[in-house]
């Protein structure tokens, strides 16, 4: 089985990041692979194991995003596509899915591509569906476990989280699915997986190795502003019940009971 | 006197226990060549300490078991002795002119007589200690395994090694004794008594001839039996000593190599992957089980026990010493045939086991080899350490917090960094710990006030530090510890003349004994150790005398490891604090239980806890509070305070002194 992943850098919201101009400062940010997306590389590779095949990862980013790429690797993805692009961010959603989609093609296709569910930054998680109609591949969203896969038939049967309750589906590859946690937590790469990550050759892509031209992508027009910064009050916790009616104070002052 | 026959049959005995003795000489060769690395070469003044230090005076031994020391040091005296008892011996046997003349004859007589003695006597009590009143210190807790051929050998061979020096010693007594019967020899008291006792009145030459070749067939025996006894360690102690190269510290690591891509085996988990010292370990342990006495983990009932590993390491190896080229084909793991993967999880790190070793042993090291391969290799280790990691590569603490938040703790206090003072005299290496823990938060809190108060010329490093990597190489993960060291070096390389000071003594280690490695030459101070120069140079007046006595608890890494005993305990006595002592203090130290890598994960299962062991020891001393100087130390016993009916205050040294100069107006 041919496997996909896509997968993305996002910024590392449980650090110190900085806002400036509508953008996040690089220079006052970190970034790290989108948590969602290592259960998507966790999945692939169980897929692989369980059925056999070779899992790709490819990402749309800066030179930052092959940090994300090597930890794919060194988590055992067997090979990994770099498409450059300065500004993702500002990509709208359906020109990356297009960007993706090139990429793919340029792959050769794939039976499965896999997505998180979605980035940890900006939270849409729209870019599974609208890649899965560029690509114009059937789409399953949020799906927690394979149960089945009919070789002859081409058929996977698989768990996903419905409206309300989980489903078991059987679709025909290929298919886009998007992933959600419930695969275990991702693998810890170990130092041997990492030391060769690490010597790995990724290749480099830009567009118009893809076929497209940048004119033919739309800037998102995205623009990001801060929130105003949040105070901290600290109530003394020696007596419970003083602590308690401080509480009870402040929520009736904020309007919250 | 021996006739030519028995001359003739003693000369091909003799010829024959040399020729096997050196076709064991040569498999010991073989067998130590399947290690890595290779051997220090001796050098005189090592050899010459060893031989009047470590052989002769048995320095090593004397600081636990007094009366079982000095069994032991006169059948070593006895021993040495003996050898040349034993030469002269024979050499009068076959050329019976060749004899001992004038004082020196009498001296050789009246020593080969008295240690004969002593060395019956302490035979003696070792047979006792180990049968009569089986002492506990010889036990290894049933649950921990041993080899089957361990659990056997051991009995075997203490009987046959008791037995074989009752013989031949006693023989030889007897064979005098016999010689003496017509007329007693003033030089040898002890013989000339028994000859007495005896009764004879002509010389018993039937007799005489039986035990003169007890005497020598014993010996005989016991030369190329050596190898199967552990009584081998009287040779293997020597070469351990000598054929190592002195440690910078005790747990000095092996350096790996990481830049090496050909390597694909890191660390160690079969007998071929350890250092060739790890094989001389093997045959000098004498099973005395010092080590296992000393370590926290064994004490508190987990499966670790030191002794147990070397014990298994020899049995394991001796299953080859007839067929030594066949080693390599061993194909079971360290931890399946000499140490379980738990007990290598459960070690602490804290150096007790090499420290007290009298044999010049290295358990750690065995068992930090075996972590890297676990680690490294297998990518084996306990869950919780993946947190750990991540948080060193991701945030380079292992707190996982902000690296821009490295300062919040000095928030409101007049802290300069670096970038406020570039050329300090005192470059302050704060420490995760100190940066990110809340309890340890405090003692930074101490030193600054501290270093304020002195009014010296200092800086911290804010985001530019980061963490040592100490966690990371106790745990195995050596290219972590080797990025983490390299990062630090580079912003530690820009400030050459600074003195660097740290409260926390593994980064106080770290910096001043592991990143010599790669070219480090770093000026490292504790601050208990600058604390006390500042009370010295009266930068500190501290003249509250406090009347709660107060104990101190030696961290590993500052007291054991790198001998730091003194500036926190004359800091405690010259700021009036009256100081009692806990019942293990100094290089005696009993580890919290933090180290490492204890620190971040669950401890592995076992009885009782590190830390409440020694917790309870604090209270014990009925001191008022307990010191420390190890952010690691505070936090455990801390934590063993909190889940106790009584509960003292924790608290580092820094803090207890800044409270007596907050009792001042300042």
């Amino acid at each position: 089985m041919k496997i996909i992943v896509c997968i993305k850098q996002v910024v590392d919201i449980t650090n110190h990041f900085r806002i400036s101009n509508g953008e996040i400062d690089p220079d006052q940010s970190s970034t790290i692979l989108n948590p969602w997306d290592e259960f998507a590389i966790e999945a692939a590779l169980q897929i692989a194991e369980s059925y056999g095949g070779e899992v790709t990862v490819i990402t749309v980013g800066t030179m930052d995003s092959q940090t994300g790429l090597r930890h794919a690797l060194a988590m055992g993805c067997q090979q990994a596509i770099h498409v450059v692009e300065e500004n993702p961010d500002q990509l709208a959603g359906l020109d990356l899915a297009k960007t993706l989609s090139a990429a793919v093609y340029k792959l050769e296709g794939a039976d499965l591509i896999l997505f998180g569910k979605q980035s940890a930054d900006f939270e849409y998680g729209i870019l599974p569906a609208l890649f899965a109609q560029v690509h114009s591949t059937l789409f399953i969203p949020f799906v927690s476990a394979i149960d089945g896969w009919d070789a002859s038939n081409q058929m996977l049967t698989l768990t996903h989280q419905g409206h309300s309750e989980k489903q078991q589906v059987s679709a025909k590859l290929p298919l886009v699915l998007s992933i959600n946690k419930d695969f275990g937590e991702p693998r810890f790469p170990s130092f041997m997986g990492s030391r060769k990550a690490k010597k790995a050759e990724i290749p480099q892509w830009n567009l118009s190795d893809l076929g497209l031209e940048s004119t033919d992508l739309i800037p998102s027009g995205l623009e990001l502003k801060a929130e105003p910064q949040k105070t901290l009050t600290w109530i003394d916790g020696t007596n419970p019940e003083t602590a308690a009616a401080e509480i009870k104070t402040i929520l009736h002052k904020e309007g919250l009971i | 006197m021996f006739s030519l026959i028995e001359k003739l049959i003693l000369f091909i005995l003799i010829s024959l226990s040399f020729i096997l003795t050196l076709k064991w000489i040569r498999h010991f060769k073989i067998l130590i060549q399947h290690g890595k690395g290779s051997l220090h070469k001796p050098i005189i003044p090592l050899i010459a300490k060893t031989i009047f230090l470590d052989l002769v005076l048995l320095k090593p031994t004397w600081r636990k078991r007094f009366i079982t020391n000095l069994s032991h040091l006169f059948i070593v005296w006895g021993f040495l002795f003996y050898l040349f008892v034993n030469f002269f011996d024979i050499l009068t046997l076959f050329f019976p002119n060749l004899v001992l003349q004038g004082l020196i004859g009498n001296l050789f007589r009246l020593f080969a007589d008295v240690f004969s003695g002593f060395i019956l006597l302490s035979i003696s009590y070792f047979v006792l200690r180990r049968w009569l009143w089986k002492s506990p210190a010889l036990k290894i807790r049933p649950e921990i395994p041993l080899l089957p051929s361990a659990k056997t050998g051991i009995k075997r061979d203490s009987i046959l090694v008791a037995s074989l020096i009752f013989l031949h010693v006693g023989s030889r007594l007897i064979g005098e004794s016999l010689r003496l019967v017509q007329h007693t020899d003033p030089w040898q008291p002890l013989a000339s008594s028994l000859s007495i006792i005896w009764g004879f009145s002509v010389f018993p030459a039937g007799l005489w001839h039986l035990f003169t070749w007890l005497t020598i067939l014993t010996i005989l025996v016991f030369i190329p039996y050596f190898p199967f006894s552990k009584h081998i360690h009287l040779i293997f102690t020597p070469l351990n000593f000598i054929f190592k190269p002195e440690r910078k510290t005790i747990t000095e690591l092996e350096h790996l190599d990481l830049e090496d891509e050909t390597l694909e085996i890191f660390g160690a988990n079969q007998f071929d992957q350890l250092p060739k010292t790890a094989f001389l370990d093997a045959y000098a342990c004498i099973m005395c089980m010092r080590c296992q006495e000393v370590c926290p983990p064994y004490q508190a009932g987990s499966l670790l026990s030191p002794a147990a590993l070397e014990i298994n390491k020899r049995y394991a190896l001796q299953e080859f010493f007839t067929k030594p080229e066949t080693l390599g084909l061993n194909q079971d793991t360290l931890t399946v045939q000499v140490i379980p993967e738990e007990a290598v999880w459960a070690c602490t790190a804290c150096g007790a086991c090499t420290d007290i070793c009298p044999v010049n042993n290295e358990p750690l090291r065995d068992i930090l080899e075996i972590r890297r391969h676990l680690t490294l290799t297998q990518n084996e280790f306990p869950k919780p350490f993946e947190i750990l990691y991540k948080n060193l590569e991701r945030q380079t603490n292992p707190w996982g917090l902000p690296q821009k938040d490295r300062l919040r703790w000095a928030d409101g206090l007049s802290v300069p960094t670096v970038e406020e003072n570039p050329t300090p005299d005192y470059l302050w290496w704060v420490g995760c710990a100190g940066a990110f823990d809340n309890r340890a938060q405090k003692t930074s809190v101490a030193m600054a006030k501290i270093l304020n108060h002195s009014q010296v010329s200092y800086a911290v490093l804010g985001e530019l530090e980061s963490c040592t990597g100490d966690s990371a190489r106790r745990t195995g993960r050596e290219d972590i510890f080797y990025e983490m060291a390299l990062n630090n070096l580079e912003v530690l390389n820009q400030f050459p003349s600074a003195k660097i000071i740290t409260t926390c003594p593994h980064c106080y280690h770290t910096l001043k004994n592991e990143y010599v490695e790669f070219g480090a030459n770093l000026d490292v101070m504790h601050h208990t150790e600058l604390i006390q120069q500042f009370v010295q140079e009266n930068k500190l007046t501290l003249n509250t005398p406090s009347s709660s006595p107060v104990t101190y608890h030696d961290p590993c890494y500052l007291g054991r490891v790198n001998q730091v005993f003194d500036p926190p305990r004359e800091t405690l006595q010259d700021s009036g604090i009256s100081l009692t002592e806990l019942s293990q203090n100094k290089a005696n130290t009993f580890c919290c239980g933090a180290g490492g890598g204890q620190m971040w994960k669950e401890n592995e299962p076992s009885q009782s806890q590190v830390n409440h062991i020694r917790y309870q020891q604090a209270l014990n001393t009925q001191a008022a509070c307990l010191a420390t100087a190890c952010p690691f130390c505070k936090t455990m016993f801390s934590d063993a305070a909190a889940s106790h009916k009584q509960q003292i205050p924790v608290l580092d040294i820094a803090e207890l002194i800044v409270s007596q100069i907050e009792k001042e107006p300042l």
